[in-house]
């Protein structure tokens, strides 16, 4: 094979004359044409930096070229040194030689042209006409394999799916039929089935066209699907690379066996936890038990606002949680899972159901529900109110439970924070002193100020970064052993769902469509819909896989004023394992 | 607190706008104490119209009277009237403007639309319209500005609350069960001080302009009272003979307006949580 790209020694800094902060620090490698090469790393490793200096964009960001070279070898034969290139030159080969993909899809494309226009806009760039340049964007939405893609050349980015946009953008990098491909995380913001179809797509193309790719990712399952060599970063620098295989198989760099220990990996139910409650007490009374949860968001029309029926969230869920027990529930985005999550806490009406939630020391007087059940959320930078120092913020559940803070309140304060794993002077520092996991650690020490028994955890570990999320998941073991903790844990990544879960609830459409033991429903899964989530997740053990394409759309939840949806019926698989009977006419 | 104070005095407009605003007010609180160097309603007869000298030092008006004392006596009398109609209209903005987030639906668009109408009139004719029915005084014109410059506070706080309502914080404090008066003090208030705090100052350098435009049309501070709009308009008629009288009070109007906006400007880029990242 040629050599594509080579760089040599690449340091990138930030900042200005003396006080310039150094990123990437001697970064060297080469591409040779139709490779992928991945390029691994957590956030602030260094490589979304890497990459972007490849194409110049970084000085764009503040950032500079201190040293190094970056050969890119022309489709003449010549070779053009990137690093020092005048910014005329760069910006042609930007568009015709380099293509760029990036994380947001929804932020990447202007909202108030059709994405049409905007395609075509590349193809106008390399000096082609008005028909012609039509015909070839429609030509470049064909190959991204969109469905009916003549008509939706007429849409607007907010009228298409993230999965969708993100085929948009690839058709725009790939327009001018580049020779090398640089991917940013381009299937972070994406849900995982989706996420399947770009990364075929990107392995499809790339062996039609025979481009470099060059794809960033903090997701190892990702690179074991689609990398043929691999390249390690931390803190600016290269720890290791090589062979996709050799570096799974036999990593020679701590941070790389780290990375591969000690984050979260699916293996189809192999490696659930063994400690679930279930098996050990013959009959325990459930602690949140949930019937029939439907919430449905009413809509409506026109002027006068006629209501025009409802968006059905969540249909008709039924769950058990018992103490000590996690129910993972899973799905994609707008399955209903954040919202039967955020209707537990009376963050949403509910339309109809009830749970309810028990004390097990019949002694004590039962807790009101506000006090038994405590969430975490999502995102750590946005559930902690910034002008707030840490005493305040642990106050806060106190306060309205109605408890005044004394002594002892304060001790507990700090021994959760000890707990959690937070230094003991945090009391009178703000969130914006700590990083995300630690910020995470806050939020759950604020959770239990109360000493709840029920945690909900809305995707909270979703924003860390992998081996920051690896510690939180152990915390979170850990103290649910402790303190006979049951927790609700709505993810979408199921690496972390086999860690963490002994049960699962598989949520399609607002409804549970597969309930039971984690292993049996992660290793044996029965509802159509199950399978094809469990087979787009990317595992260690599939190299290179072609997945398959889908171009199916979720089915809307919108239903007509009065409608009560068919009570579903269920098949038994097992001791603890039931599923939805799938019928035959749309539902 | 104290370290925004440093931080102040390091960035360079602020510095300057700090310092004009502070050597005002020290300026107002002496006139107040009555430390100004003659009794401003005193007519010395002999000295009429006499331009700068060492006796007077930015000379004296028609009737004899030391333009730098009622100068001071002026920007005293500007300063109450531009601190509490906006210090009114920052509280009934603020009320209106969180409960218009916080309610939302039907009280929202009320308010929000009512707002809207006010700030469709110009803020001077809006005043005018205020003072020809209560009738013209110190008192009404306070409340005239305040009125005109309710909806400006209005706005600048419902937007801030309600993208600080959305957040996941707030959510969080809902779970806990935490009542609507601690969501409303501790989660929004103190996340829009900010916004508010830059508002005010800029809304007194305009308050300032308002309160000099509405005496210059006799419909602020009566005479024989001394306001800097009043000098203003008493000079206009002997611009050509003694351009003192006009060149003092407008310079003091001009920097008091430029000490305001300077000092709004650079709490602007203080109170801005990345530019703080930044500078820490």
């Amino acid at each position: 094979m040629t050599e594509l790209l080579s760089v040599q020694n690449l340091s990138v800094g930030f900042g200005r004359g003396k006080a310039i902060k150094p990123i990437v620090d001697g970064v060297t490698f080469t591409l040779d044409a139709g490779e992928t090469l991945a390029i691994v790393g957590e956030s602030g490793s260094g490589k979304s930096v890497t990459a972007l200096s490849i194409n110049r964009l970084i000085d764009y960001s503040g950032g500079r070229i201190t040293s190094g070279q970056i050969d890119l070898s022309l489709a003449d034969g010549q070779t053009l040194d990137l690093a020092t290139l005048g910014t005329g030159r760069m910006e042609r080969i930007r568009g015709s030689e380099i293509g760029m993909i990036f994380q947001e899809p929804m932020t990447s494309l202007n909202p108030v042209l059709t994405i049409g226009k905007q395609i075509e806009e590349v193809f106008r760039l390399q000096g082609k006409g008005g028909t012609e340049a039509r015909a070839e964007t429609l030509r470049a939405l064909d190959r991204m394999r969109i469905p009916d893609a003549a008509r939706r050349l007429g849409y607007y980015p907010h009228q298409l799916s993230g999965g969708m946009l993100q085929r948009v953008m690839i058709a725009m990098a790939l327009a001018a039929s580049p020779r090398l491909l640089i991917a940013d995380e381009p299937t972070t913001a994406l849900d995982v089935s989706v996420q399947a179809q770009i990364m075929a797509l990107l392995a499809e193309l790339q062996r039609e066209t025979g481009t470099g790719l060059i794809f960033i990712t903090h997701d190892l399952g990702l690179v074991a699907g689609i990398a043929d060599r691999v390249l390690v970063m931390q803190s600016g620098k290269v720890v290791e690379q090589g062979k996709a295989d050799d570096i799974l198989d036999r990593p020679q760099h701590s941070y790389t066996q780290h990375l591969l220990n000690a984050v979260p990996h699916f293996a189809n139910g192999q490696h659930v936890r063994d400690d679930a409650p279930r098996l050990k007490h013959a009959y325990e009374p459930a602690i949140l038990a949930v019937k029939e949860l439907t919430v449905r968001f009413p809509t409506t029309t026109g002027l006068l606002r006629r209501p025009a029926g409802a968006i059905h969230a969540v249909e008709a869920v039924d769950f058990e949680i018992c103490r000590g027990e996690t129910l993972a529930v899973v799905g994609e985005s707008g399955s209903g899972k954040s919202t039967t999550a955020r209707a537990l806490l009376g963050l949403v009406k509910t339309t109809r159901g009830s749970f309810t939630t028990q004390s097990s020391e019949s002694t004590t007087a039962q807790k009101p529900m506000q006090m038994q059940m405590q969430m975490v959320f999502q995102n750590p930078y946005a559930s902690l109110n910034p002008r707030l120092d840490v005493r305040s913020l642990l106050a806060e559940p106190v306060i309205a439970a109605g408890i005044r803070i004394d002594g002892q309140i304060t001790s507990r304060m700090t021994a959760l924070l000890d707990r959690v794993g937070l230094p003991s002077d945090s009391l009178i520092r703000y969130p914006h002193e700590f990083s995300g996991g630690q910020r995470q650690r806050l939020c759950i020490a604020r959770a239990l100020m109360l000493d709840p028994s029920i945690l909900v955890l809305d995707e909270a570990v979703s924003a860390l970064d992998v081996s920051v999320q690896a510690r939180v998941l152990d915390l979170l073991i850990d103290l649910q052993k402790e303190r006979d903790l049951a927790y609700l844990f709505v993810s979408h990544d199921m690496a972390v769902v086999e860690r963490i879960a002994h049960r699962v609830a598989v949520l399609y459409a607002g409804q549970i469509v597969e309930i039971g033991d984690a292993r049996s429903v992660l290793s044996n899964p029965q509802h159509s819909y199950t399978k094809k989530l469990i087979a787009a997740v990317p595992t260690m053990e599939r190299r290179r896989e072609r997945y398959q394409l889908n171009t199916e759309a979720l089915p809307t939840l919108l239903r007509p004023e009065g409608f009560e949806p068919q009570p579903s019926r269920w098949d038994h698989f097992g001791a603890d394992h039931r599923v939805k009977l799938e019928m035959a006419a749309a539902n | 607190m104290t370290s925004l104070l440093s931080r102040l005095l390091r960035h360079p407009s602020g510095c300057v706008g700090a310092a004009i605003v502070l050597t005002y007010l020290l300026l107002a609180l002496a006139a107040w104490l009555g430390l100004t160097p003659y009794d401003p309603l005193q007519q010395f007869r002999i000295d009429r119209l006499q331009g700068p000298s060492a006796a007077h030092w930015m000379g004296t008006d028609m009737f004899g009277r030391d333009v730098l004392s009622r100068l001071m006596i002026g920007i005293g009398q500007s300063f109450l009237v531009a601190f509490s109609s906006v210090g009114i209209a920052a509280v009934i903005g603020t009320v209106l403007g969180l409960t218009a987030a916080w309610v939302g639906r039907l009280w929202d668009g009320v308010v929000m639309r009512l707002m809207d109408i006010l700030l469709a009139f110009p803020a001077i004719l809006l005043a005018l319209l205020f003072i020809t029915v209560v009738g013209p005084g110190t008192f009404t014109s306070i409340l005239a500005i305040a009125f005109v410059y309710t909806p400006i506070f209005t706005r600048v706080v419902r937007g801030p609350a309600l993208s600080i309502k959305a957040r996941d914080f707030v959510d969080a404090a809902r779970t806990f069960g935490s009542s609507t008066s601690y969501i409303l003090t501790r989660h929004l208030m103190l996340n829009l001080v900010a916004p508010l705090t830059v508002q005010v100052t800029l809304a007194l350098a305009w308050s300032l302009l308002t309160e000099s435009g509405l005496s210059f049309l006799g419909l602020g501070t009566q005479p024989p009272n001394s306001s800097l709009g009043l000098m203003l308009a008493d000079s206009i008629n002997l611009m050509e003979m003694a351009p003192w009288l006009l060149i003092f009070p407008g310079l003091a109007v001009m920097l008091g307006i430029l000490g305001f906006n300077l000092l709004g400007d650079a709490l602007r880029d203080l109170l801005d949580p990345r530019m703080r990242r930044v500078a820490s």
